[in-house]
């Protein structure tokens, strides 16, 4: 009886003194801190080899020869970062000064790719933070991002943001617009093509009208789809009040996917159901006569010499249905104002020139041209991303400042939400979330669709990556996935656009300029931290790597 | 032995149950004494490893940072959430055929030297027999890295290409929602109207009281 007393009570007191042993032990072991300098990001370097940071972060222990911090670099920075003998140990942090119950540590400045390929030029970096404390697990340090936002792999990803893909000094030439390119005959060229397209795409609900016929000039568009909004019979009675939305006008330079100046006009008509834009393009040109694209300056130059180089024009016809051949037609005007059958370039490269085509690269990013009958299905107008434009003033009082065109551009946007964009959810909500259900009247910046913002590390791919360098097309997108309507879309092509937007070929993003944004921004950092990816994003002229001493783990 | 105060000796089991009989209250309690020291124990070793960070510290996200036990390397994290629209998550992917389930492995256990095409075939086998994001993200964790650096994504190779879309379509599939929007019907046109003339007429009677009254 006594046995089962005591033995019951040695159990007890064993339990409790082994669990209380344990307990300061458990707690002293947690390493934490983070790694706060450098942060993930691109960085215009003339020699990332020669780059020097100041790394800088802090721990919860103090920090010695033993009880340290090791900085670790991949050997080659645009390799695989999975195989733990590719990385090397770069230096050692050993003191730290407290301050509270944190201990900040600082490098000074070192350079730590100086061999081999660590960093290349236009290329990607690793770096890991290994925090060692005897007693305790090794642990590597989360990073940040120049919000502050804390990284999802614990790895910081470096980009050098120069060169780009859209100035290839070697390597295979970039191909913008290549997804809604054809290929064109000699007996059959280009411009035939365009002009057959105008020949036999109707304009009016009787059918006796063609782009060719009845669109023939600038003159005759603006005749057509801007003159004053008037009652038609079987139409609601305030459909030429209420319902529609007079001509509206912004002027701009087209910063995300173009880089031209541009002045939009539309109209809804909700009377004859038209929803009629057009822009005029401008842009500076080199002393061949071809147009220089991303210069705001010589853009703006052109606005005021009221010379553009083009004027491109778009009409939805809601009178159709929505998957109607052709519901949505094109076309182009040159200088004078006449239909222009040529070639039109919308990056320095000209590579898909093609006139409705190159347009459907981003107005419908799953819509298609039917060679066999000219037929365009799935195109859409795009809606305004404000933070995705530049404007030719900031003073508030001048007409082109973006404040002063608050109004139009709400204009603009509403009328872009009710073409068929309504049909596509991911448009639909996005332009309802910049304007707060219509509650708002300016577009709000950073917004973050619901599905998105979850956690920060959706949050922010979404801002870094998605808003700025895939969303101004995807979202015309007709499928929910290619639309990226939720990260987990998002997540499951990455493999399909990991290989896009890093492997040789550099599809995507499609246009020269959207590129430019994509690769002279922190976007692949987070893009390849937010998303997992082990590879690196690069875009240099191969080099032998040179032997390295690697420090086994 | 622990029951039997006699070292040495077998308790008959009529002395055991008269003994468990006489002091089951007494045991009872000591249990109870011990299980709630355990409970309390844990609980405050719980406590302490989820203590929030000292404020002087910065926030961090509260996201847990995992550890790959083996190298110390971080682990993959399912690094996306689930949206509520999407079907019911099912990690496991379709059985495939015994020949192509051999071919993959063969793909897998040699992805450094197999070609670009058989890569991207294996991959395209592999997504498609996906039903679930997981499912995909344990993919796509395996196969981005390859595919990339062997250039497999190759747009002017028509068979390439074709695979190519065959893996978007796959996967357009897999995140189809619930109440999917298209294609356009009649009752959605009939939708866009109401909601725009709502819309339009409330901006307006907006813009009517703000406008200033003419005296």
């Amino acid at each position: 009886m006594k046995h089962v007393h005591r033995t019951l009570l040695q159990i007890s007191k064993w339990a409790l003194l082994s669990l209380l042993a344990v307990i300061p032990a458990t707690a002293h072991a947690q390493i934490s801190g983070m790694a706060e300098e450098p942060r993930l990001a691109g960085i215009d370097t003339s020699n990332p080899a020669a780059q020097s940071f100041t790394f800088k972060g802090f721990v919860n222990y103090k920090l010695t020869s033993s009880d340290r911090l090791e900085i670790w670099v991949l050997t080659d920075g645009n390799g695989d970062s999975t195989n733990d003998l590719s990385w090397a140990k770069a230096y050692t942090v050993t003191s730290s000064s407290q301050s509270g119950s944190r201990f900040n540590w600082t490098t000074g400045p070192i350079t730590v790719f100086t061999v081999d390929s660590r960093w290349l030029q236009g290329g990607t970096a690793r770096i890991r933070f290994k925090a060692f404390k005897s007693g305790s697990p090794t642990v590597y340090l989360p990073v940040r991002d120049s919000d502050g936002k804390q990284g999802n792999d614990l790895v910081l990803v470096l980009s050098d943001s120069s060169p780009d893909p859209s100035a290839p000094a070697v390597g295979p030439e970039a191909n913008w617009l290549a997804k809604k390119s054809l290929q064109f005959s000699t007996t059959w060229p280009q411009a035939t093509e365009t002009a057959y397209y105008y020949d036999h795409t109707i304009v009016d609900t009787a059918q006796t009208q063609t782009i060719t016929s009845g669109l023939g000039t600038l003159a005759a568009f603006r005749a057509r789809y801007f003159g004053p909004i008037v009652w038609v019979p079987g139409r609601p009675s305030d459909c030429a009040t209420a319902l529609s939305t007079p001509e509206t006008v912004a002027t701009y330079f087209n910063k995300g996917d173009l880089g031209i100046g541009r002045e939009m006009h539309c109209i809804d008509n909700a009377c004859t159901r038209e929803i009629a834009c057009y822009v005029g393009n401008y842009a500076g040109k080199d002393n061949a006569g071809k147009v220089i694209f991303d210069d705001k300056t010589k853009a703006k130059a052109a606005y005021d010499a009221h010379a553009p180089f083009a004027t491109v024009a778009m009409v939805e016809r809601q009178w159709m249905g929505p998957n109607d051949p052709n519901q949505v037609l094109f076309a182009v005007f040159d200088p004078p104002g006449k239909l222009f059958t040529g070639p039109v370039a919308l990056d320095s490269k000209g590579f898909n020139t093609f006139n409705p085509g190159n347009c459907l690269a981003c107005h419908g990013t799953s819509s298609t041209y039917t060679f066999d009958n000219s037929t365009i299905t799935g195109a859409y107008f795009l809606p305004f991303d404000l933070q995705a434009l530049e404007y030719y003033s900031s003073t508030s009082s001048n007409p082109l400042s973006r404040v002063a065109q608050e109004g139009s551009f709400r204009k603009l946007n509403f009328m872009m939400e009710f073409s068929d964009l309504f049909f596509l959810q991911t448009a639909r909500h996005l332009i309802e979330d910049w304007y707060g259900g219509w509650t708002r009247s300016t577009f709000k910046d950073d917004v973050v669709p619901a599905e998105w913002n979850t956690n920060t590390n959706d949050s922010q791919l979404y801002k870094n990556v998605v808003a700025k360098a895939c969303r101004t097309c995807h979202v015309s997108d007709e499928s929910d996935s290619l639309a990226f309507q939720t990260p987990a879309d998002f997540s499951a092509l990455k493999t399909l656009s990991y290989g896009y937007v890093c492997g040789d070929k550099k599809y995507m993003p499609q246009a020269e300029q959207t590129f430019k944004v994509m690769w002279r921004s922190s976007a692949r950092s987070h893009f390849l931290n937010r998303l997992g990816l082990t590879g690196g994003c690069k875009y240099e002229a191969p080099v032998l790597a040179l032997p390295e001493f690697i420090v086994p783990l | 032995m622990f029951l039997d105060e006699s070292v040495g000796s077998s308790p008959s089991d009529s002395s055991i149950l008269e003994t468990t009989t006489m002091t089951k209250s007494k045991i009872s309690v000591l249990v109870g004494a011990f299980v709630v020291l355990s409970a309390g124990a844990i609980a405050f070793i719980l406590l302490v490893r989820l203590r929030p960070a000292p404020e002087s510290d910065p926030p961090l996200d509260p996201e847990p940072i995992v550890f790959n036990v083996r190298t110390g390397a971080p682990a993959k994290k399912q690094k996306f959430s689930l949206p509520g629209k999407r079907r019911a998550p099912t990690a496991e992917p379709r059985a495939l055929p015994g020949m192509i389930s051999a071919k993959i492995d063969l793909v897998r256990a040699d992805i450094k030297r197999a070609s670009a095409g058989e890569t991207l075939w294996a991959y395209k086998s592999e997504i498609c027999a996906c039903r679930s994001p997981q499912c995909m993200d344990a993919i796509n964790d395996f196969y981005a890295v390859p595919l990339s650096t062997k250039s497999a994504f190759d747009n002017s190779n028509s068979e390439s290409r074709a695979m190519i879309e065959e893996i978007k379509g796959c996967i357009a599939a897999s995140s189809v929602r619930e109440d999917p929007s298209k294609p356009v019907t009649a009752e959605a046109l009939r939708q866009r109207a109401e909601a725009k003339a709502e819309f339009r007429r409330a901006d307006l009677a907006r813009e009517a009281a703000s406008a200033p009254s003419i005296p």
